[in-house]
């Protein structure tokens, strides 16, 4: 019993002690008020990669909302004769007439639901317009979404619709006012819409699309390859130009980066889609938005409990025999599987992402396009080797 | 009140001014490092803390072993930790709103989001009700089996928290879900001792006193039923010792 009076002899000290103890939790309150004032601070603004999230709408623009507020698109600007509003109907149209039969082979079946088309850029008179277009795919369907660019000009009163792909798109760019297309992204763009760049292209220069020297989990998904991993960030797999599809809601749509050597990279099923406007130029790395089971262009993201993940691919051209992140990929065998040196690994196991050579720009000069032999409107739909899901792959992040 | 007058002011403070430097565009990055850190382990944060929350609360309503100092420092640990993990629970659940994994309305009422997120709900609606009280028991006096019944409530949210953690988010390594495991199981083995030790006590002087109505002899000793204080010297000393 000596000891406890010991103990009583100096309460004071105790009780301040444990008063501290006590403080310190209001401390780490206090931090967390401090990151959450900051990240809500930064989610009202909208600027920050992860920007406004659903939950907190952008004010309305008399734009249509179907269309991306941009910074080349000034709300303020006087009304003028051609509407947004019946681009918007137009390039629907073009895109159902040229795009239409490859998206009803792809899917399976006849597309369901309209285009979805966003706007990227007008000049100020509006006479110019550039966005993306998709079709959506059928709910349940596993073929990746059908995408194109498009660039639209006012001539005899009317919009003239080009689609990625097609000699007019190719004309429009060429003669388009740097507001709508930007000069740095006038070649890239005409290569883009112009068949596969892949097969000139050796080396991608791509990395996999998450930070180097982690590993992440791969997974055959139907129609594509899904990759999820801890730190839930999809970056950019190499440096090039973004563009979204299917959303104009800030955090969603499909992201499609278009490389300076020609190949394109498609980032579907991400959540907290980055906010940057269309066109932007992005560095190898940049945040994009993190893995999720978001499907703004439709289809299915592998079953009713799919687990977060990003649906990366090429567009145009499939993953076999691409070598991404010192990974090659194979579509050859039942499965597929992926080889770095010795190495092989199937679809559910983990991937390192190695990084990736400096990429090499598109070389110069490219063919006439009126020279070609009329290429294939918008991309071809798989644009993903078909490896077929596994059964009761779990992705452990 | 001074502290937490002074704590709020200095709270304001820090707030200004990191909202002021946030607001510049070359904070984006690291915002955005800190809002992924903190989707990606509030909740983790929250669990762990709770799990340790009702650890240290236990330790410190023991008798058998652990000395006064010891008690009051871990009702101090309890507290402290008690205050973060409710802190990461409110980021958690703000965060996963934001996110748009839940609605607004799920942030209180436990329906329309899937199973082990509901079961989230209803397990952090029970954290706010015993908080609740343990702040209202500082202030007012409620009645005691009433706090006991509500904190007790605890060792029901709690595992239910856990299977929330388990199951409604990204899949947990084996180290993980075995770590929960054997934290619930040494909870529960502790609960069955203090029970023991809750009823055993009680027996004896019930016997004390049957034996003083047959015949009138000298009182007995006290009963002590552990090497510990007794209760009444533990709140002499706690309200000595905080006024």
């Amino acid at each position: 019993m000596s000891r406890n009076r010991q103990e009583l002899l100096r309460p004071a000290r105790i009780s301040a002690l444990a008063r501290r103890i006590s403080a310190s939790g209001a401390a780490v309150v206090l931090v967390l008020v401090l990151a959450m004032g900051v990240i809500v601070e930064r989610s009202i603004i909208g600027g920050g990669s992860h920007g406004a999230t659903s939950a907190l709408p952008r004010p309305r623009s008399p734009i249509p909302t179907i269309f991306t507020a941009s910074p080349t698109v000034k709300p303020s600007l006087p009304p003028v004769s051609l509407p947004l509003s019946t681009l918007e109907a137009d390039v629907k149209t073009v895109t159902t007439s040229q795009l239409g039969d490859a998206a009803q082979r792809a899917y399976g079946k006849a597309p369901t639901a309209q285009p979805m088309v966003t706007l990227a850029h007008t000049d100020h008179a509006h006479s110019w317009a550039m966005g993306t277009t998709a079709i959506p795919v059928p709910a349940g369907d596993t073929a990746p979404p059908e995408v194109s660019l498009f660039v639209a000009h006012v001539t005899n009163g009317h919009w003239k619709v080009a689609l990625a792909g097609t000699d007019a798109f190719t004309d429009l760019l060429a003669a388009a006012p740097t507001t709508v297309v930007p000069a740095a992204q006038e070649r890239v763009l005409t290569q883009f819409g112009n068949a596969s760049p892949a097969a000139s292209v050796t080396s991608t220069g791509l990395m996999l699309p998450w930070k180097i020297g982690q590993s992440w989990t791969m997974k055959s998904a139907p129609g594509g390859l899904d990759f999820s991993g801890k730190s839930a960030q999809v970056l950019a797999a190499g440096p090039g130009w973004l563009y979204r599809f299917c959303s104009s809601r800030p955090g969603h749509g499909l992201v499609l980066l278009i490389h300076p050597n020609g190949l394109a990279t498609t980032y579907y099923q991400m959540s907290a889609v980055t906010n940057l406007p269309d066109g932007s130029q992005v560095k190898v790395g940049a945040y994009l938005g993190k893995i999720g089971t978001d499907l703004p262009c439709g289809g299915t993201a592998g079953g009713p409990k799919a687990k977060p993940a990003v649906r990366f691919g090429l567009a145009g051209s499939a993953l076999d025999g691409m070598t991404i992140g010192g990974w090659t990929f194979h579509a050859e065998t039942l499965s597929g599987y992926a080889e770095h040196g010795v190495k092989k690994i199937m679809p559910g196991g983990l991937l390192d992402n190695y990084g990736s050579p400096p990429m090499q720009v598109l070389p110069l000069p490219l063919p006439i396009p009126s020279a070609l032999p009329t290429p294939s409107p918008g991309l071809p739909g798989s644009a993903f080797p078909s490896l077929p899901a596994l059964p009761g792959e779990e992705a452990t992040p | 009140v001074k502290i937490s007058r002074r704590f709020w002011i200095t709270t304001l403070f820090l707030l200004g001014v990191v909202l002021v430097l946030a607001s510049s565009r070359q904070a984006d990055p690291a915002v955005d490092d800190v809002r992924s850190f903190l989707e990606f382990y509030s909740g983790v944060f929250a669990l762990v803390g709770f799990t340790a929350v009702v650890a240290a609360g236990l330790a410190a309503a023991d008798r058998l072993v652990t000395s006064i100092t010891l008690r009051i420092l871990l009702q101090a640990v309890h507290r402290a930790l008690a205050v973060a993990a409710t802190g990461f629970l409110a980021t958690h659940i703000a965060l996963k709103v934001m996110e748009s994994h839940a609605k607004p309305s799920q942030v209180v009422l436990p329906v329309g989001g899937r199973f082990w997120v509901d079961i989230g709900v209803i397990a952090s609606d029970l954290l706010i009700l015993v908080l609740v009280t343990g702040i209202i028991r500082m202030r007012f006096t409620i009645k005691p089996r009433m706090w006991r019944i509500l904190h007790a409530s605890a060792y029901l949210w709690w595992p239910l928290s856990i299977l929330h953690g388990l199951n409604a988010g990204r899949h947990p390594k084996p180290y993980v879900t075995l770590s929960y495991g054997a934290c619930v199981a040494v909870v529960v083995l502790a609960l069955v001792v203090r029970l023991l030790l809750a009823i055993r006590p009680r027996g004896r002087v019930l016997r004390a006193r049957t034996v003083r109505r047959g015949a009138p002899t000298p009182a007995p000793p006290p009963v002590r039923d552990a090497p510990g204080p007794s209760d009444d010297e533990f709140w002499t000393f706690v309200r000595g010792g905080t006024k």
